[in-house]
């Protein structure tokens, strides 16, 4: 399964290193440490007629375990669609901590008329967030997807469609 | 949304694609049954991600291995190796590379 590099709006994007030996070392649960809560919103542009939601209302994790979560994504329209899907952390700053592991954004997700389908995000929050002083007051962190409907364009590179 | 934050720093950052790209779409629902038993126990733990989760989670992963929904790998390197591993005390689930003999 080869993943398309294109990022949004064309760019391309270089995947992380693959680094099985860097990432084992980071994915050591900091037991230490509070546990975060994550909380989960979807969101869906306009002109996409899916319904678009997370399935658990939140996970508390360590810093270093990895979780998984899901969405359900379901397309009540006539036809068949493409869409894509972006995400934002917030607070803004524990952004360069939230890792991705697995997830099912920025490649398209073809949803038949109809379909309703089970989307995972596997990730974790980097154990260097506790070394961080910044990082202290922050208890909470909002994981926000959002779908968009996709067309690929004359350079056939997929492209969000903001209106229809 | 940086425009005049206060403190002046101005805190973009791109998302970033996945680790390991994208899951691919499990049209027919094959790991399914295991999404509702995972989401079970974390709604009776109040979303606390224990071992008991997590040992569900990688249930489900390795359904998608095995069904070819997800590229296989040790889960030593997805941060689900458990105490008692090697022991086969986890037999239910098996990491791929270290399968020994199973009657599957």
């Amino acid at each position: 399964m080869i993943c398309q590099q294109t990022g949004w709006g064309g760019q391309p994007i270089q995947t992380h290193r693959k680094g099985n030996l860097d990432t084992a070392s980071r994915l050591t649960p900091v037991t230490d440490s509070r546990r975060l809560r994550i909380t989960f919103n979807g969101s869906v542009s306009d002109v996409l007629p899916w319904k678009f939601t997370p399935q658990q209302r939140e996970v508390r994790i360590l810093p270093g375990e990895t979780a998984l979560a899901f969405y359900t994504a379901t397309n009540k329209g006539p036809t068949d669609i493409i869409g894509v899907a972006t995400y934002s952390v917030t607070p803004a700053q524990v952004a360069p901590y939230f890792s991705k592991i697995q997830c099912f954004c920025f490649e398209e997700q073809k949803l038949n008329a109809g379909e309703s389908l089970d989307m995972p995000v596997f990730f974790f929050i980097d154990p260097d967030f506790v070394k961080d002083p910044a990082m202290k007051g922050i208890d909470t962190i909002t994981l926000s997807y959002t779908f968009f409907k996709a067309r690929y364009d004359d350079n056939g590179v997929l492209r969000p469609t903001i209106s229809s | 949304m940086s425009f005049g934050s206060p403190g002046g720093g101005a805190i973009n950052y791109k998302p970033t694609p996945p680790e390991r790209g994208s899951f691919p779409l499990d049209h027919d629902g094959e790991c399914k049954h295991l999404i509702s038993d995972y989401l079970k126990c974390l709604k009776t733990r109040n979303g606390v991600n224990d071992e008991q989760c997590r040992k569900l989670a990688r249930e489900y992963l390795s359904c998608r291995m095995e069904k070819n929904l997800m590229a296989p790998d040790n889960f030593k390197n997805l941060g689900l190796e458990f105490k008692g591993d090697e022991l086969g005390k986890n037999s239910k689930v098996s990491s791929i590379s270290t399968r020994k003999d199973d009657n599957a």
